[in-house]
């Protein structure tokens, strides 16, 4: 139950580690996330949900931070790129998007990294398209993310254009 | 400046509903969060209380019965596109869920928040709608149930009263010999929201003639246009595209468009027909799916 | 190294978060910024008061006008005049214009401060579109143009009064007069809408003033333009300002030149603190854009299909503030003489003054609203005098050694081939058909072929240090803002030392550390910072080569360098390692420097001279799908050729090809900045339409044709842009007849012209 308060202790889980945040009914998990805890893989582009740039796992689905009132993540595990490569290894999604050189500039990374995560760990190989759409890259490297989403869904695309 | 607004996590519905009464003229309530957080951070909505519904344990059922698909208000998009009962009672509710947004969106986003919010380009309205979807709503003495074109009264406005709070929508289900789709037209980008969407159902008689019809059409009026009186005048006629234009052309002319970025309201009623009879051209079929335009 | 695949040195940074953006950063102390906006398009500015906000819990200053009475800042900046200023001084010139701006502890009381700033406007009349500020009567938005920046010499400023901000003509064979050999004449107008770049990552500086010391940290394009011009406002050496560019989330043109920097310092300057300025995705939107254009074009043809004479009155939208109009005008002036032989050219192009947000540099930089006017009307003129469009153009392509526009000859010159490539697209059943059943879809085939210049004339400079463990720094301002520049350049330096690129390291930008550059811009900086790594490498193994003979005792013309290692010519026993050598000779490091210096200008009156140090030739067919329901456009099918030379990383060519594909499609059918009387109507990504992944053709080809003879380097991160939109629209006419000439291609646009017709 609330108590109705201005500022609510939000206790939630990033990465496996717990975190006590007090947050005010303005904050969204993308700004506890960045502001408090510094996660800087989560970043802002649109702030409407529409461009993926801030996506993090939430309790194993994909979710746009900015979308989020923080206080509502409350007991919430939540997972961002920084949290998906083992001591030496990168997650196969990361190793994958490295291969491909899936980004150019790579601020968009992240997002789509925790989006095909979200997507193979729920799903399997499911529809790579649907899982990306809502997912903006203005230096435009779709096929090599496609490629790269493809090589780990084990669907053999190419993204080269050649 | 707004002031600071109170935050309630109620853990129960009536919880919430003793909230909604005391509260109830100065709450918002957040569900997904994903439209609420918009317009809030936007400044566009003044509230001293946030009730979230996350909180409830419930709420989330979606079933069926024979008559009708059973969907929580606290149901996910997302859940209730995948769920089986909604994919086999309701193939084209799960199909045009599958269109809404975007997977991180419908991921939280709820049924309950998607009616409530009473977009008119939201997609899930223009099924239910054709469907004769009816929302249940409750409040601390009770309840009451709402068909959805009573419960949308206009643009991003509902009959709800502050204390009331939707708990769920009932989606009759249609007999096996209807068939049914819905076309989405994104007037710019792909990930644009929508432009025009058309629900449309049609049941085929014995004799070839239709025996019954449904359109609904978002995107085109401030509440999912719906024509009754049109659709019965369709029963006992050849589907024929002449039938097809001249019902498509009815809502065209019965429509009042709202313009935006994505189109002028010339352009909505200009395309609405053509799309019309597209729809009820892929309903004839049985392709029961949603598909763009 | 150079044509093979490299992955991007800091690929893993970038696959994990950890990449460092500006945005990131924040030293201890940091005060964040929020800014008090114009409500008004044009006003004088009655009164700023800031003292009740500058007393609220957490503000630590504001900054009004008032700030600068009495203070040696200066409070107006820009790159070719200073004219823009960091708050309004007397006046007000567009909506969105910084009026105050808040530091505070945190980001949410600097935001409720902005409630408390009083501000009384005193609204003037307004003019939006270049026609209106040109006609008599119209408000002015600058009375004098006294403060020019010293920089750009090369950029002449004439024109100047009344709105016209500058003007570039060019006047060639018989100008005008040409048009009398002419058997036909065709005129048109074509607009272009202003677009916003839309980086992932917005603009965003941490300024931190340290006694007369300042640090900024910032992702502009132009780290040694934002230190002269910090250097200039506080009136302090160059040596005493330091701008480092962390990477950048994508720049598009829209990062060059200072933009929140000069805000940032000053609110450091009053505060004693680190200040950071993060603009939302809003201010965005407001902050820089593509010219808005509007292109008369009239082009006199010979009835043999030649094209005798051109004529071209181009008016762009500058917006508020001069930015960098001047030169944008003037490569948008001559580039819109096309990629054709042409004997008489007539341009006049103008940069106008409008209440609107400062137009700037853009992908593509004035190329892509000449070439969408003049291959669209080459479409025109091919289906009017009844020639096929691809050899209309060919009969008319420059060729090499031919004279263009400006009188410059022409070198490296491939046009036929690239057009010819693109088009190869057409080949039957290269693309699927149409998946409507029911003939309300069109198919439509088009394409279109470009001339681009680079900056010119420019500098490179670089320095590499090597160490004696025989590994290589590259110390360079070239800033990587997602194009790959860093690991191109190491990769160039690797081959030039005959090393690996794992040995090689980048650092920079840092104006304290890294040499002299003037942009990264202008699809340049692989072919210009290249040229000067190059050759500060090869200082370095000179100096490498002569350590190693007087250490071995032989002539240093008998020696060679390969793979690491130094030997006698014939005698590969004799080598020993670049880290011997460097370990012997005990310098510690041996340094090396280079440059890349081009020449060039035009004259003043004609427009004749040197435009650019070599010129880049792009080309695109696309076929599309026309819905003539509901007006839709879909690209089914897109091939872009690019003239290359020598290709350095193959992957990033290739990707930036990509991009270029991406920013057309979404220029052609979606993007335009929408203003209701000045009014921004469409500032967030739900309003402003972005192509994404599923507007992509799922024919989607890139060529990079290479010349192995010659191992010049071409610029290739724009060139492919310009064509799409023109191509496209070529395709949609093809497909239903009906032919705009506004961009963008919208369904409602699309489907007023179908009403039209029939």
């Amino acid at each position: 139950m609330s108590d109705g308060s201005e500022i609510f202790l939000l206790n939630l889980r990033v990465n496996g580690r717990a975190h006590r945040v007090p947050v005010s009914a303005d904050d969204t998990l993308l700004d506890v996330l960045r502001r408090d805890l510094r996660f800087f893989s989560c970043r802002e582009t649109c702030g409407l949900g529409l461009c993926g740039s801030c996506t993090v796992v939430v309790d194993g689905r994909a979710v746009s931070a900015c979308l989020a009132p923080a206080f509502t993540q409350d007991g919430c595990e939540v997972r961002t790129a920084e949290g998906l490569e083992d001591t030496d290894d990168l997650h196969p999604v990361q190793q994958a998007f490295v291969d491909e050189q899936a980004f150019q500039c790579s601020f968009c990374t992240p997002g789509f990294l925790m989006s095909t995560v979200a997507m193979l760990e729920e799903d399997g190989p499911a529809d790579v398209e649907s899982a990306l759409t809502g997912h903006l890259c203005r230096c435009g490297s779709y096929r090599q993310i496609m490629a790269a989403v493809g090589k780990v869904a084990g669907d053999g695309r190419d993204g080269t254009g050649e | 400046m707004r002031a600071p607004a109170a935050m309630h996590r109620p853990e129960t519905l009536e919880e919430l509903l003793a909230i909604l009464r005391e509260h109830g003229d100065s709450a918002k309530i957040v569900a997904g969060g994903t439209a609420f957080t918009i317009l809030w951070k936007a400044g566009l909505l003044q509230a001293e209380h946030i009730v979230s519904a996350t909180g409830l344990h419930g709420l989330t059922d979606v079933r069926a019965d024979d008559e009708a698909l059973t969907v929580g208000a606290l149901a996910r998009v997302r859940d209730v596109e995948r769920a089986e009962a909604t994919r086999r009672n309701s193939p084209v509710l799960a199909s045009a869920l599958r269109l809404v947004a975007n997977v991180r969106v419908r991921n939280v986003a709820t049924m309950g928040g998607n009616v409530a919010e009473a977009d008119y380009t939201s997609d899930p309205p223009a099924v239910l709608s054709a469907l004769d979807a009816v929302v249940t709503i409750r409040d601390k003495d009770g309840g009451r149930d709402l068909p959805l074109r009573e419960f949308l009264v206009d643009y991003f406005e509902t009959a709800l009263r502050p204390d009331e709070f939707v708990t769920g929508v009932r989606i009759p289900i249609l007999a096996a010999d209807w068939g049914g789709t819905y076309l989405k037209l994104l007037s710019r980008s792909a990930e644009d929201r929508t432009c025009i969407g058309v629900a449309a159902f049609l049941q085929h008689a014995t004799d070839g003639t239709c025996a019954g019809v449904r359109v609904a059409v978002v995107g085109g009026n401030p509440v999912p246009l719906r024509l009754p009186e049109v659709e019965r005048q369709f029963v006992g006629q050849e589907p024929s595209m002449e039938a097809f234009a001249a019902l498509a052309a009815e809502y065209a002319a019965a429509a009042d468009p709202v313009a935006d970025n994505r189109g002028t309201a010339s352009y909505r009623r200009r395309v609405m027909a053509p799309l019309i009879v597209r729809a009820l051209r892929r309903a004839a079929r049985g392709t029961n799916d949603a598909v763009f335009a | 190294m150079i044509g093979q695949r490299q992955t991007l040195l800091d690929a893993r940074d970038r696959v994990t978060g950890r990449i460092p953006y500006t945005i990131n950063l924040e030293p201890p102390g940091t005060l964040h910024v929020a800014i008090l906006r114009s409500t008004v398009p044009h006003a004088r500015l009655v009164r700023v008061d800031a003292s009740a906000a500058s007393q609220l819990p957490g503000v630590a200053a504001v900054l009004t006008r008032d700030d600068f009475a009495g203070s040696s800042i200066r409070p107006l900046f820009g790159p070719v005049f200073r004219d823009q200023p960091i708050v309004a001084m007397d006046r007000v010139r567009y909506v969105g214009e910084p009026v105050a701006a808040v530091a505070a502890t945190d980001l949410r009381a600097a935001e409720a401060a902005l409630e408390s700033i009083e501000v009384e406007y005193e609204e003037l009349p307004a003019v939006f579109t270049p026609q209106d500020a040109l006609a008599a009567g119209a408000p002015l938005l600058h009375e004098s143009f006294d403060d020019r920046a010293p920089g750009y010499a090369d950029i002449v400023l004439q024109g100047q009064g009344g709105n016209v901000c500058n003007k570039f003509q060019l006047r060639k064979g018989d100008g005008l007069a040409g048009f009398e050999l002419a058997d036909e004449i065709f005129e048109h107008e074509f607009s272009s809408p202003p677009v916003q770049h839309v980086s992932m990552e917005p603009h965003a500086a941490v300024a931190s003033f340290e006694g007369d010391y300042l640090t900024v940290h910032t992702c502009t394009q132009t780290p040694y333009a934002v230190r002269d011009a910090l250097a200039y406002m506080f009136r302090l050496p160059a040596s005493h300002v330091r701008v480092v560019v962390p990477p950048v989330g994508g720049g598009f043109g829209g990062k060059t030149y200072a933009k929140v920097e000069p805000l940032a310092a000053v609110l450091s300057k009053m505060t004693h603190r680190p200040v950071k300025v993060h603009l939302t995705r809003e201010e965005e939107f407001v902050t820089n854009r593509k010219h808005q254009a509007f292109i008369k074009l009239r082009t006199g043809m010979r009835r043999d299909g030649t094209i005798v004479a051109r004529e071209v009155q181009a008016l762009f939208n500058a917006g508020a503030y001069t930015d960098i109009s001047p030169r944008l005008i003037k490569n948008g002036g001559y580039g819109a003489v096309g990629p054709y032989r042409i004997s008489h050219v007539h341009i006049d192009s103008y940069a106008v003054f409008t209440n609107l947000p400062s137009a700037g540099a853009f992908r593509g930089y004035g190329v892509s609203q000449g070439s969408w006017a003049y291959e669209s009307q080459m479409d025109m003129i091919a289906e009017a005098m009844g020639f096929d469009p691809i050899e209309l153009r060919m009969r008319n392509l420059l060729l090499e050694g031919d004279t263009f526009a400006t009188g410059e000859t022409l070198h490296g010159i491939r046009f036929p081939e690239v057009l010819r490539d693109a088009t190869t697209l057409f080949e039957a059943g290269r693309v699927p058909p149409p998946a409507e059943d029911d003939g309300s879809v069109k198919r439509g085939r088009g394409c279109a072929v470009i001339i681009k210049s680079t900056i010119t004339p420019s500098t490179s400079a670089a320095s590499v240090k090597l160490n004696s463990d025989g590994s290589l720094q590259v110390l360079t301002s070239t800033v990587d803002m997602g194009q790959g520049a860093h690991t191109a350049l190491s990769q160039i330096a690797a081959s030039a030392l005959g090393v690996g690129v794992g040995s090689i390291g980048v650092v920079g930008p840092d104006t304290d550390v890294t040499p002299f550059d003037l942009t990264t811009s202008s699809s340049r900086s692989t072919a210009a910072m290249g040229a000067a790594v190059r050759e500060a490498v090869f200082d370095v193994r000179r100096q490498l080569l002569d350590l190693a003979a007087q250490q071995m005792e032989v002539d240093v013309t008998d020696l060679e360098l390969a793979d690491g290692r130094i030997s006698v010519v014939g005698d590969p026993a004799s080598g020993r390692s670049i880290a011997e050598v460097v370990t012997a000779s005990r310098r510690g490091t041996l340094a090396g420097n280079g440059s890349f210096v081009t020449e060039g200008g035009l004259h003043p009156e004609t427009g004749q001279g040197i435009a650019s140090e070599h010129w880049h030739q792009g080309a695109v067919a696309a076929e599309v799908d026309v819905d003539v329901a509901t007006g839709k456009v879909t690209v089914r099918g897109l091939r872009a050729s690019v003239y290359a030379g020598t290709v350095v990383n193959p992957i990033n060519a290739r990707m930036q090809i990509d991009g270029s594909v991406s920013f057309g499609i979404s220029q052609a059918l979606f993007e335009q900045l929408i203003h209701d009387e000045g009014h921004p109507a469409n500032s967030s990504l739900s309003e402003y339409a972005l192509a994404g992944l599923a507007d992509l053709p799922e024919v989607f080809e890139v060529s990079l044709i290479e010349d192995p003879d010659n191992d010049e380097m071409h610029g290739l991160g724009e060139t492919c842009l310009p064509p799409v939109m023109p191509a496209i629209a070529n395709a949609v006419a093809d497909a239903v007849g009906v032919r705009i000439r506004h961009l963008p291609l919208t369904a409602e646009r699309v489907l007023d012209a179908l009403e039209e017709q029939r």
